[in-house]
């Protein structure tokens, strides 16, 4: 029975529904019945508190309606209100306590699908106890718009690339249905106490207003610049109108551009895709990028033999550099350049020393310059080394500058172990800090 | 001489569906232009256009559930969606489009891919 459900008929029939609640359950019984499993556990993440609540847990019982008959005469709310009282109150906070670290698992490691008896957590198997679930529990994450909303948790092994596509859409809906209900809570959600926390708020606040903003001003440059290249064409040869055409060209390029910068900035806590890489590699492409901008700068470069491989994501790790790189060379101003890149491995972390010949910084300058929108030059965004400490944050690492002899030193060091955020499930969700 | 194709364009930014109406009108193509989902369900009727192109975020009923409408009342007519962003590629909705472009002043691709799909 299964086979006749392919994805296509399913993509038809979720598409007609307006109700994404209805959505939800559907999407859930169409994976129940397609993995022929008895029963589906679900568990949201709860942005309220931080971590992933167990929400709905549906049989087969409960869904059979659903997937025998022709989805159409489902009660949604009369389903979910029983099974959610029925089963899931009791758990209370220790369970999600054990599926936060779970969670935080499956996050650090990118790994789709865990199998229970692989995990080593005493706590996980008591769990697993008043679950009734047997040791080889299989979990699938859900991802709307490239956050992780939930995941679901499998009595059995499951085929999880060729049903991809259904957990898509399970994350999507239940990510739409959970922002909807999440857009009033967002005062909660930012009520904090330490300073760390409030300075982790402002970030998340300047974060949430950089992605609205960097969206609303890219769809309007698109237009405008595309406008703007058409009316070249009606540019006469007149030496002001050359001009005043150019001078906006540029300016409107320079805006177009600051609307990556904010979008880099508004992602950095996304999903990382953490492999082992070769961080010559990424250095060689970080240099070569800069090159292609900046003529003229000598750079010198010395990896340690035990630092030669680090886990990371590729695409972080060039921003760290290209954005180090730019920022020195643009302070040394006319002089001519030098970086020089050492990487070393020091206890579990792997500790990269950025040196250049700028002149260094006053003392001002050294306080707030990972600071957001802190800029001292004309025509800077102010986020190049926001973006650098949003990204070394966001590995639970660290970023430090100290003036040195001729010139500034940048010092990031990466935890190699467990190198994503920890176990307090709060770091994924935060805007840049 | 064979007839012109016409594609319907749904953008909320003035300046984006005036770039389209120029740029495709150049290449050959009749097109139409709506500033919301309302007028693009309406105009879908009235106008039976061989081609959409379909913003994703608009004030109001968003540019995927236009997509499911659409579908539901002419599959075979082909969907290109564009947004100013790529992050919406991963979400189910689109998988039911013919094709996702990201919007750029250049629209090269953009155009490229009407090109394919109107055969």
């Amino acid at each position: 029975m299964k086979n006749d459900f392919g994805l296509e008929r399913f993509a038809k029939l979720v598409i007609k529904q307006d109700d994404l609640r209805t959505l939800y359950f559907r999407a859930f019984a169409f994976l129940l019945d397609f993995f022929d499993a008895d029963k589906l556990y679900f568990f949201k993440f709860s942005k309220r508190k931080q971590c992933f609540d167990p929400k709905a847990a549906l049989n087969r019982d409960i869904l059979e309606e659903v997937v025998r008959g022709d989805y159409e005469s489902f009660n949604i709310e009369e389903a979910f209100e029983k099974e959610f009282n029925l089963n899931f109150r009791a758990f209370g906070s220790s369970c999600n306590d054990i599926v936060r670290s779970l969670a935080r698992l499956i996050v650090d490691n990118h790994i789709k699908i865990i199998k229970a008896d692989s995990l080593k957590s005493v706590r996980l198997k008591s769990v697993w106890k008043r679950l009734k679930l047997r040791d080889e529990a299989f979990y699938v994450p859900l991802f709307s718009l490239d956050e992780m909303v939930g995941f679901i948790l499998f009595d059995k092994p499951i085929d999880y690339d060729s049903s991809k596509a259904y957990f898509d859409l399970l994350g999507c809906a239940i990510g739409r249905l959970f922002l909807l209900k999440n857009i009033d809570n967002l005062s909660n959600l930012l009520a904090t106490k330490s300073d760390e926390d409030k300075r982790k708020q402002k970030l998340y606040q300047i974060g949430k207003t950089a992605v609205v903003m960097a969206h609303e001003m890219k769809n309007s440059l698109i237009g405008i610049l595309g406008l703007f290249n058409r009316l070249k064409a009606y540019v006469n040869d007149d030496d002001k109108a050359q001009r005043y055409y150019h001078i906006i060209e540029s300016q409107l390029k320079k805006l177009y551009n600051f609307t990556f910068d904010l979008n880099r900035f508004s992602k950095i806590d996304d999903v990382k895709d953490i492999k082992e890489i070769e961080i010559a590699d990424i250095i060689d492409n970080s240099i070569e990028m800069a090159s292609s901008f900046y003529k003229d700068v000598n750079f010198s470069v010395s990896i340690g033999k035990n630092a030669a491989i680090v886990k990371a994501d590729r695409s972080h790790l060039e921003q760290i550099f290209l954005n180090l790189f730019k920022n020195s060379i643009e302070a040394a101003g006319n002089r001519p350049v030098k970086i020089d890149v050492t990487v070393r491995k020091e206890g579990d972390f792997v500790v990269i020393r950025v040196t250049d010949n700028s002149g260094g910084v006053d003392e001002e300058t050294l306080k707030n310059m990972m600071q957001p929108f802190f800029t001292t030059k004309s025509y800077g965004t102010g986020l190049g080394l926001a973006i650098v400490k949003g990204i070394v944050d966001s590995y639970n690492g660290s970023l430090s500058f100290r003036n040195v002899k001729g010139g500034l030193e940048c010092i990031i060091k990466l935890p190699q172990k467990n190198n994503t955020g920890g176990s307090d499930g709060r770091k994924e969700k935060n805007y840049g800090c | 001489m064979a007839e012109k194709k016409k594609i319907m364009v749904v953008d909320d930014e003035d300046a984006i569906r005036l770039l389209y109406e120029e740029e495709f009108s150049d290449e050959g193509y009749v097109v139409v232009a709506c500033a919301n989902a309302q007028e693009a369900l309406e105009k879908f009727e009235k106008e039976k256009p061989d081609l959409v192109i379909l913003d994703i975020a608009m004030p109001g009923m968003s540019g995927l559930d236009v997509l499911g409408k659409i579908k539901e009342k002419s599959p075979n007519t082909p969907v290109i969606m564009s947004t100013a962003y790529s992050h919406y590629k991963n979400d189910f909705y689109t998988h039911v489009a013919d094709a996702y472009i990201v919007k750029s002043p250049d629209l090269g691709e953009l155009k490229d891919k009407v090109k394919e799909l109107l055969g």
